[in-house]
């Protein structure tokens, strides 16, 4: 037993270095085929110092092998892990002084050690190749750099550009294609004959498809129809991007298909495939142009131009954009096939030359038409105007004109000067930035469109929300505004990085900023976080939300189920609320990346102040939670608070809503309501009692009249019985025996009912017995003075001597 | 969607080295083919690498990173948790 453990033991321990070994052996392998590779480019770098594009490829190769370099060296680096921890536990070499360990032992821990120093070498060598593949990159960059420069400072003379040469070479290259595509062409015809006839067939019969596709289709959504009143802005927006796109999308497919087909009957040649792909992307590059200048334009239909210029400018600019593109699709064309034919320097030139002047002019002419229509004050600026007034419309603004004669005057004079290269970098910076641009302005305009009022709730979107969400028509005009803005930010997000590339800033660098700007903005020693933000906001809604949810479903499957009453319903809801509110908006700040230590020594910084400043504030805060806790009163409840009386409407946690009972609400500082006396009439229960005086004549049995009271206190149906009603016989009053009748109710909600049914009754039966509820009386007598003094005593007879006075008021309310 | 949102909001993947020493510690890190030297304070937790590295431990071992590992410094040795 123990030797066949002794055994079994000594085998695994044989068989894991074995195993190492064979790993450290592919990986050795695998590091000496990328050592390989970096020597390869490297080696590359110095033959292709004058070949822009291969050095541009071979950057991304050596970052592509950067990343293998990378990769290789985290697949070996476990491997190292565990063979130091197995070192560990084998310990350290004994000393000389104490016996010899087993053989076993001692070969494993020089097998490890071994691989443990090869395994270092490689990482060691992974890292050196990283090192040395990044020296390449920079060399390139340098390399780079300067051929750009001297590729933008060589001075040609163009005189010799346009000599008899250029003749000779231009005739020399037509020919040369010409001798190519005849060859094809003809060998084609020879060899596949049928093909080649099917696939015009295909070709055409897909044309013809196409276009009564698009006579069905197409036409009728993106139809303009010519009316009185312009469209909506956000209808004009979107039919341009349909107008642009369906037919552009259906040619460019057409081409692709076509192309394709060809391609796969095998009628492609390689340097045919090449000059015809290069020639199909420029008519589609042609075709997008055209059609998008058309879209926004629309020279023929003012109704429907989305940019406010007159129909005069609306023919030049739509003119410009297509001429812009022709000249650069022409240029580029013809530096394409020239690779194919063979490169002349005449050619280069004359060609460069053209189309740099073609653009500086081009720049020139737009800058010196007027697109704006004179100001007319009841024009609206989107309403197109009339070619009458064409002749007062306005020019540019002096910032849009001046730079497009600058840069047209620069191109001109540049290409003129000899500066060819620079002329024409400089015409295709100037008009693929300006396609960026222009493209990005409409982006702007689009989302400016759907966030107008009522915009997106017109549109066809808007209208299918509305019909299935059943959503509201502000819910849909704050979604429009919504989707304006992500527009907005979708546009500057693309925009800005294609910009970026346009002048020269490589992927990985915009990638790397962009990253930073998202997850890290420095500011002082802190870094603020975007992603982070948004995650943290988007966590306290989702906290706040699912709170919201957790108190519906307690309050109206637990607590109305368990009978809680309604107002210590609410006491909890709002509690739970406020938790939960407080818990969300923790999270929420914590995933936002502030530190909640940081907060806290801020915070004791503060509180000094604010606990002077908001002092009001959490005294009425705390009284709300003592309020919530206590419960000296409900909402539902009526109370006597601050001189006012009134229901109670809603506690909430700075002030308690009370509702008087003339409708009018009451919002009472809740410290108000711990400091100072409540009084509450349903605290507890809502037992209570109401009083009703009411004064008889002296003519009346004081005996019948409380019974009478107490019999009509007893009908009532609100009064109870027990604690019975009660008569009380107040006074003898000036002109009336005073009574009044006490009764118990069991809701003092309805006192005031109760108070005037019972004066309703009492008022009843005592006119039908003959008891009188008197008025005030007063005896008011005159005593009339005669200057003669022989007639001195006044005659009470006398019907003007004594005037009886009736002082009618209202009897006691109370 | 928020799973989606809280997804991309996570931070960049850079690599943490906490140094649970009583002595600073250094490091030799080569990120993108630029070699520099990285000092740890005793006790410290630097955030690193966001985008891969060739790092050489205090003991002489070397090591590679994909971003995302912590690191922890004790003694002269090191222990890496993917």
């Amino acid at each position: 037993m123990l030797r066949a453990l002794v055994f079994s033991l000594a085998l695994a321990m044989l068989v894991i270095p074995a195993r190492a070994q064979s790993v450290a052996g592919e990986a050795e392998a695998s590091v000496l085929a990328l050592t390989r590779d970096v020597e390869r480019l490297l080696n590359d770098i110095g033959e292709s110092a004058q070949d822009d594009g291969r050095l541009a490829e071979i950057v991304t190769e050596l970052t592509a092998l950067q990343d293998g370099l990378l990769a290789a060296g985290v697949a070996l680096t476990p491997r190292l892990g565990a063979v130091r921890s197995r070192l560990e536990q084998l310990g350290p070499v004994p000393p000389e002084s104490e016996p010899p360990e087993p053989e076993p032992r001692a070969q494993e821990r020089g097998a490890l050690a071994a691989e443990r120093a090869l395994i270092n070498d490689l990482i060691g060598q992974l890292e050196t190749q990283s090192i040395r593949a990044r020296g390449g990159v920079d060399r390139i960059a340098e390399l780079r750099r300067t051929l750009f420069t001297e590729a933008l400072a060589r001075r040609y003379d163009i005189t010799t550009a346009f000599s008899p040469q250029l003749i000779a070479d231009l005739a020399e290259r037509a020919q040369a294609l010409e001798r190519r595509v005849t060859s094809w062409a003809s060998f084609t015809w020879r060899t596949k004959q049928s093909t080649v006839l099917v696939s015009a067939l295909m070709i055409l019969a897909l044309a013809l498809a196409a276009v009564w596709a698009s006579r069905r289709t197409i036409v009728i959504w993106i139809e303009r129809a010519e009316g009185e009143n312009p469209p909506t802005y956000f209808a004009r927006m979107t039919n341009a991007f349909w107008y642009t796109l369906m037919p552009t999308l259906a040619f460019w497919l057409f081409l692709a298909i076509s192309f394709l087909g060809l391609d796969q009957a095998g009628l492609m040649r390689p340097d045919i495939l090449f000059i015809l792909t290069r020639l199909l992307i420029g008519v589609a590059a042609v075709v997008l142009v055209w059609r998008l200048s058309e879209a926004v334009f629309a020279p023929s239909k003012p109704n429907w131009r989305l940019i406010g210029v007159t129909d005069g400018a609306a023919r030049s600019l739509k003119a410009f954009f297509v001429a812009m593109a022709v000249v650069t699709v022409v240029d580029t064309v013809i530096e394409q096939v020239n690779t194919i034919v063979g490169a002349s320097l005449p050619i280069t030139v004359a060609r460069s030359l053209i189309a740099s002047l073609a653009v500086g002019a081009l720049l020139v002419v737009i800058a010196f038409i007027r697109p704006f229509p004179p100001h007319v004050p009841e024009a609206a600026d989107d309403v197109a105007i009339d070619v009458a007034i064409d002749a007062v419309a306005r020019p540019w603004p002096g910032w849009v004109k001046w730079p497009l004669v600058a840069s047209g005057l620069l191109l001109i004079g540049a290409a003129l000067a000899g500066y060819i290269g620079f002329a024409r970098f400089a015409a295709q910076q100037i008009v693929i930035t300006g396609a960026i641009l222009a493209t990005v302005y409409l982006g702007h305009r689009a989302a400016q469109a759907i966030a107008q009022d009522h915009a997106f709730g017109q549109s066809r979107l808007g209208a299918a929300l509305n019909r299935r969400l059943s959503l509201s028509e502000t819910a849909i005009d704050q979604l429009g505004l919504v989707l304006g803005m992500a527009l907005s930010i979708v546009v500057l997000l693309v925009g800005l990085p294609v910009l970026a590339l346009q002048w020269g800033f490589r992927w990985p660098e915009i990638r790397a900023f962009g990253a930073r700007f998202f997850t890290d903005i420095p500011v002082g020693s802190i870094s603020i976080s975007l992603t982070s933000i948004a995650a943290g906001i988007v966590l306290f809604f989702i906290g706040y939300l699912v709170t919201k949810r957790f108190q519906r479903w307690l309050d109206g499957n637990v607590l109305e189920r368990s009978r809680v009453e309604p107002g210590v319903r609410n006491s909890i809801r709002t509690a739970i609320g406020y938790a939960g509110i407080a818990l969300a908006a923790l999270i929420g700040v914590s995933a936002a990346g502030l530190d909640m230590s940081q907060l806290a020594l801020v915070a004791g910084a503060l509180s000094l102040g604010i606990g002077f400043g908001l002092q009001n504030i959490v005294s009425n805060f705390v009284s709300g939670l003592i309020l919530l806790a206590e419960r000296p009163f409900k909402s539902g409840d009526i109370i006597e608070a601050g001189g006012y009386t009134g229901t109670v409407t809603n506690i909430s946690v700075r002030a308690t809503e009370i509702q008087l009972f003339d409708r009018k609400t009451l919002i009472l500082p809740n410290s108000e309501l711990i400091n100072s006396a409540v009084s509450n009439w349903m605290h507890r229960n809502t037992f209570g009692r109401v009083t009703v005086s009411v004064g008889v004549s002296y003519g009346s049995d004081p005996q019948q009249v409380h019974d009478l009271l107490l019999e009509i206190a007893a009908d009532h149906p609100r009064v109870l019985g027990n604690p019975e009603p009660f008569v009380s016989f107040d006074d003898f009053g000036a002109s009336s025996l005073d009574f009044t009748l006490y009764a118990f109710l069991s809701d003092i909600g309805y006192g005031l009912t109760v108070r005037t049914e019972l004066r309703m009754a009492i008022f009843e039966r005592f006119k039908t017995v003959g008891i009188e509820i008197p008025f005030p009386q007063r005896d008011v007598n005159l005593r009339m003075m005669q200057p003669d003094a022989e007639v001195p005593v006044a005659l009470p007879q006398e019907p003007f001597g004594e005037i009886e006075a009736g002082d009618a008021r209202r009897p006691d309310d109370s | 969607m928020a799973m989606v949102i809280v997804g991309l909001a996570a931070p960049a993947h850079t690599a943490s080295i906490t140094n649970q020493d009583s002595d600073p510690r250094t490091l030799v890190v080569t990120e993108n083919g630029v070699k520099s030297e990285l000092v740890i304070g005793a006790g410290e937790t630097v955030s690193f690498c966001a985008s891969g590295c060739f790092i050489t431990l205090p003991n002489g071992d070397r090591a590679a990173l994909a971003g995302g590992e912590s690191i922890e410094l004790v003694g002269s040795d090191a222990i890496i948790n993917p």
